[in-house]
């Protein structure tokens, strides 16, 4: 078995606020999911040696970075952690080309594992090399921060939601540049977030954080099925996420047509073209299921599937989980799952609503 | 209440800085040298028994003394270590000068920290300057009466040239003896009335009259104040002239 | 114009006051920084009691730290007479000792401006460098200290003043020995105190007035300058 990336197991007791997490990471790329307040930038801290737990254990790719128990410590500086925060922190007195040298150039030669050149092209940082950052943009400041934090050769990657303080515009922008990272680099990564579109944008690999305990980690449409993330659905906030086709669009009535695995789906108009892979978003709350296809009503997408779970959540909500190719999830009221009589592997149609659907990326 | 706590303590203190000091009815202010501290002291306290005249001293240089009463200092008597600072109220018309006469003479003395090994032997063949380590206290050269005197004597003994950069001079005579006492100078020049109450030095050699002017302390009366001509003939009372005489301080003629 | 006709005693105080004023921005400089540094980013057992001794001398009358100066390093004094004795090292009556007099009480100012900017400095940048590979002190010297320097400069700007006046522990601790520790506060002192000495009184009064300026003036240009270098932006957290 291939020794994980990544094994932590630490405490902090603040007070107001436990900290107890554990977790073995073999995904190179993995998200952190959570709300706010649920210890998801405190975890951070702790890998990168920011915070001092009060217990704990971090292994980075077999290298022991803390272990209270025996009194090992390994200093920050020291850790090959790399960070990248929300707000860049550029060195507000230093050029971005001297920036992004900081780390490089405390690396003896065999430490380098890439060339300025080559993380500078990578994230198109050559218009901008001298530069001070008040002059850039929040978008440009965060490609920056990522490749000063990449030339410093880290072994773990550690992004701290660094597209929150963006607007949508320029999430988008940067979303390209972090793929590369991904594809190309080769540092695993670990990116917290508390969106989960951002991460899914990035990697199917999440763990889920709340009230400072991971409730669950592994590929995304499995974990979320599990009871622990379920029954937190509302506050975690999460929403179907689909890939699908586009396969026709009109541009006069205003809509598009997409596949998803056997059925077509009516999504609202996109720029994008034709044959191209698009995420869409569609909220639990926002399909209603039927016994058959109705006819005479306004919503366009109905669609056939097989109720694999179910399950009753607070406030008299109920959670379906519906196959239709892919995996859809629909919240429903208690009353109305007991009304229809739904069960296991009945067989039902998911009725959404086009306006409901939000594509990746874009707010309402 | 705490308001009236407040208005107490607002009234306490408006009280204290907009108090005058107390004036008594009668007083004399006497300016004099720093080296007449304790001599004057003592025959202020018998005079204000005597007379029931309240008597107020100030004791510094009388260079310095001399610059404040030129420019208004509220004294009555001055008495100065040198007729030079005299002179120069008197030229300067501050002084009463029918009242001005020659009060008391000193000696110039040489001392050194209690229990040191200094000798000294006053003529020109002596090599003072490689007598002893360390520096030579006495009041500043240019305006202190002690340090004037010192210098001359300095410079007729022809020590002068080979010592002058270890000369610190003092505002006052005072402080050029505490620092004998404190160890902070090897060596002192100060009268020898200073050297006689200081239990903290040892007096090593008297500089011989020729080689200063006449150690002279004239006093005079400075305000129209009835009080002052009465100190001043106080002064020359037998009482007053016991207790110069237990400092070491001659008497001059009137 | 014969009033501006300064004689050679005045010339060497001025002289006398710059040498002790530069020489003690030189001492408070690295113990002012590291003290600053200290109270603004770290905590420890004695910190109140580092930060009121550190300030004592600023709200004490000045001839108190002049008094104990005098006790501690004096020829007779608790460390002076070993370093007398053993070392025949001697700061009474010398400049040396105005220099020390100076340098205790510009410090808690240097302390203070350099407590301040370490302050407005955001820590995450220094967390930032340390988590790119840079040590403790690496990252006081290419972070902290850089963006820190208007703050740092200001301080040395006081103390360098503040040994311009000083007075009171001055003529405490080493007398008022011409050339040697007759700076110009203590040469105009003296002046007054002599009759006929207020011409020259006066002439010093308004040398140093100029001085004064000239300092500000200095600490002025070399704030704007700084902070133009860090870009335009103080960096506050």
């Amino acid at each position: 078995m291939p020794e994980p990336i990544l094994e932590f197991n630490v405490r902090l007791d603040r007070g107001s606020f436990l900290l107890q997490t554990e977790l073995k990471l073999e995904q190179p790329v993995v998200g952190l999911f959570g709300p706010s307040g649920s210890g998801k930038s405190t975890l951070l801290g702790i890998l990168a040696g920011t915070i001092k737990p009060d217990r704990g254990r971090i292994i980075v790719n077999g290298r022991c970075l803390l272990d209270t128990a025996h009194n090992t410590y390994v200093p920050i500086h020291q850790r090959r952690v790399g960070l990248v925060f929300q707000d860049s922190k550029l060195f507000p007195h230093l050029s971005v080309k001297r920036n992004l040298e900081y780390g490089f150039n405390l690396l003896s030669e065999t430490d380098k594992r890439f060339s300025f050149n080559h993380i500078v092209d990578l994230l198109e940082l050559q218009p901008l090399l001298q530069q001070r950052p008040n002059q850039l943009s929040g978008g440009e400041k965060q490609r920056v921060a990522l490749g000063r934090a990449l030339l410093a050769a880290p072994e773990l990657l550690l992004l701290d939601e660094p597209m929150a303080s963006l607007d949508e515009r320029l999430k988008s922008q940067i979303l390209p540049f972090l793929r590369r990272v991904k594809e190309q680099i080769g540092v695993p990564m670990i990116y917290v977030s508390h969106s989960i579109n951002e991460i899914l944008d990035l990697t199917q690999q999440l763990a889920v954080i709340h009230n400072g305990a991971i409730l669950a980690h592994g590929d995304f449409h499995e974990i979320v099925t599990t009871d622990k993330v379920l029954s937190l659905a509302n506050s975690l906030g999460l929403d179907n996420v689909l890939d699908v086709e586009l396969v026709e669009k009109n541009a006069e009535l205003g809509y598009c047509v997409a596949k998803c695995a056997d059925n077509l789906l009516l999504l609202p108009h996109t720029d994008a073209p034709i044959g191209n892979n698009v995420s869409v978003v569609i909220p639990a709350a926002n399909i209603a299921l039927s016994r058959k296809k109705i006819n005479g009503i306004s919503i366009q997408n109905q669609i056939p599937g097989t109720v694999t779970a179910i399950r009753t959540v607070v406030n008299h909500r109920a959670l379906v989980t519906i196959d239709v190719g892919s995996i859809l999830i629909a919240e429903i009221s208690a009353k109305a799952l007991h009304d229809m009589e739904i069960k296991l592997n009945d067989q039902v149609y998911c009725l959404v609503k086009t306006q409901a659907i939000r594509y990746f990326g874009k707010s309402d | 209440m705490i308001k009236t706590n407040f208005m107490r303590l607002l009234a306490a203190i408006v009280i204290v800085a907009f108090s005058a000091t107390a004036y008594a009815e009668q007083r004399v202010t006497v300016y004099a040298a720093a080296s007449l501290t304790n001599a004057i002291g003592e025959i202020a306290a018998q005079y204000e028994k005597a007379k029931g005249v309240k008597v107020v001293s100030s004791f510094a240089a009388s260079s310095a003394l001399a610059k404040q009463i030129e420019n208004g200092a509220p004294a009555d008597v001055f008495i100065s270590a040198d007729s030079k600072w005299m002179n120069y109220l008197q030229d300067k018309n501050k002084i009463d000068k029918a009242s001005r006469h020659d009060l008391l003479g000193n000696h110039l003395v040489l001392i050194a920290p209690k229990g040191s090994a200094l000798k000294v032997s006053m003529d020109k063949s002596f090599d003072f300057a490689k007598a002893f380590d360390g520096k030579l206290c006495t009041g500043d050269l240019e305006s202190v009466p002690a340090g004037i005197y010192a210098k001359q004597s300095l410079t007729k003994l022809g020590w002068w040239n080979n010592i002058k950069s270890r000369i610190v001079g003092t505002q006052d005579v005072r402080a050029a003896l505490a620092f004998v006492e404190r160890g902070e100078c090897s060596a002192g020049i100060v009268y020898e009335t200073d050297a006689k109450i200081s239990s903290k030095s040892d007096m090593v050699a008297t500089f011989p009259e020729a080689t200063h002017d006449p150690i002279v302390y004239p006093v005079a009366v400075v305000s129209a104040q009835p009080e002052a001509k009465d100190f001043v003939e106080y002064l020359a009372s037998p009482e007053a002239s016991a207790i110069f005489s237990k400092y070491g301080f001659s008497l001059a003629g009137h | 114009m014969e009033f501006l006709q300064f004689t050679p005693d005045e010339i060497a105080a001025l002289l006398l006051s710059i040498k002790v004023a530069l020489w003690c921005t030189v001492a408070t400089c690295i113990p002012g920084v590291f003290i600053g540094w200290l109270l603004a980013r770290k905590d420890f057992v004695g910190k109140s009691l580092l930060d009121s001794l550190v300030h004592l001398p600023l709200v004490l009358p000045p001839v108190v730290p002049g008094y104990l100066l005098l006790i501690l390093l004096g020829n007779q004094g608790l460390l002076g007479k070993w370093l007398h004795e053993t070392l025949g090292i001697s700061v009474a009556f010398t400049w040396v000792g105005a220099v020390i007099a100076s340098a205790v009480m510009a410090l808690p100012l240097m302390v203070r401006a350099v407590r301040l900017a370490v302050i407005q400095v955001d820590s995450g940048l220094e967390a930032a460098a340390r988590t790119l590979g840079a040590d403790g002190l690496w990252v006081f010297f290419t972070v902290t200290l850089p963006l820190s320097l208007p703050g740092i400069l200001t301080g040395l700007i006081l103390a360098f003043s503040r040994s311009l006046g000083e007075f009171g522990a001055t003529i405490t601790f080493v007398g008022n020995v011409e050339g040697e520790t007759r700076t110009l506060p203590l040469a105009i002192y003296t002046y007054t105190q002599m009759p006929g000495g207020d011409v020259q009184a006066l002439r010093l009064v308004i040398l140093s007035i100029i001085l004064a300026l000239v300092a500000l003036f200095a600490s002025e240009l070399m704030e704007r300058r700084a902070i133009r270098l860090l870009g335009n932006k103080v960096p506050y957290a």
